[in-house]
């Protein structure tokens, strides 16, 4: 489970890996007199995104599997790491979407699936994680004000239709 | 003013107008806003103190332009009703389609046990 050291390990591994290929499309060359080094690197690329890819899945898979295990326990530095995995994928994308290059259009889906994975292995850690109760917060406070005083004024008739 | 869902808005501090103001994200659909003039928005903040699992991360390149603020998440259990007469300014950015998604999502799961399904225009 992810709360123990295999799952950590592999997701810091990832997130390195898909770092290295962020920078590759940093020199991902325009033209198209360097078709060699455009197919390595799409190729690299695409290969390391559906790796990726299934490993979300799986990671998915089996948190949905063992989630009554998951109850209660201090999964913070799984949600740590699986934040920065997200950053760096989103930061990818990002650098793919500005590339506005056709070729790693593949990419982009993949990419998409991936994050959208990972964002529901998150959520699911995230309702599972052990959540000591603390006082109410400044913000919230802020919040409930801030609703109140638009309610008050709706509640006064300030309506426009 | 027409407040669009997705879109960025700066308002004051409720009771203290020397606090900085808060960003929020618009989470309610044009229609909804247009009707009273008031829109759902949750908050934004950078303070390292609130970040907690109700934290959602956000970062430059899920929106149009920079945010501006390092350690930016929006605080998913604290959604308000927010009256478009107290926006200040312009509106300051506009979340893309893709992570916007995600952060419904988030809500959805994490604040209301739901699984809010996006509908086509």
């Amino acid at each position: 489970m992810i709360a123990e050291l295999k799952y950590n390990t592999i997701l810091k591994h990832q997130r390195e890996d898909v770092d290295k290929n962020r920078k590759l499309i940093y020199f991902f060359p325009a033209s198209h007199v360097f078709h060699l080094i455009r197919s390595w690197i799409i190729n690299r690329l695409n290969s390391t995104l559906s790796n990726q890819l299934i490993f979300a899945k799986g990671l998915v898979s089996d948190l949905k599997d063992r989630v009554n295990e998951l109850e209660g326990k201090d999964l913070n530095i799984g949600i740590d790491h699986l934040n920065d995995l997200i950053k760096v994928n989103i930061l990818l994308k990002d650098s793919i979407e500005k590339s506005n290059n056709q070729a790693l259009q593949n990419a982009d889906i993949l990419l998409s699936d991936t994050i959208e994975n990972y964002y529901t292995a998150l959520r699911i850690l995230k309702r599972k994680n052990n959540r000591s109760s603390i006082e109410t917060s400044q913000l919230a406070k802020e919040s409930c004000r801030h609703s109140l005083n638009s309610l008050q004024t709706v509640i006064n008739g300030r309506r426009t239709t | 003013m027409a407040v669009e869902q997705r879109e960025v808005y700066l308002l004051p501090h409720p009771f203290d107008s020397q606090v900085e103001e808060h960003p929020f994200i618009v989470l309610s659909v044009r229609e909804a806003n247009d009707y009273e003039n008031t829109f759902i928005g949750v908050m934004i903040t950078s303070s390292e103190k609130y970040q907690d699992d109700f934290s959602f991360q956000l970062t430059d390149e899920m929106f149009e332009s920079p945010l501006g603020k390092k350690n930016s998440h929006a605080r998913m259990h604290l959604l308000q009703l927010c009256l478009n007469e107290e926006i200040k300014g312009r509106r300051l950015n506009k979340m893309k389609p893709f992570y916007f998604r995600q952060l419904m999502k988030s809500i959805g799961d994490l604040i209301f046990h739901f699984d809010f399904i996006e509908q086509s225009n």
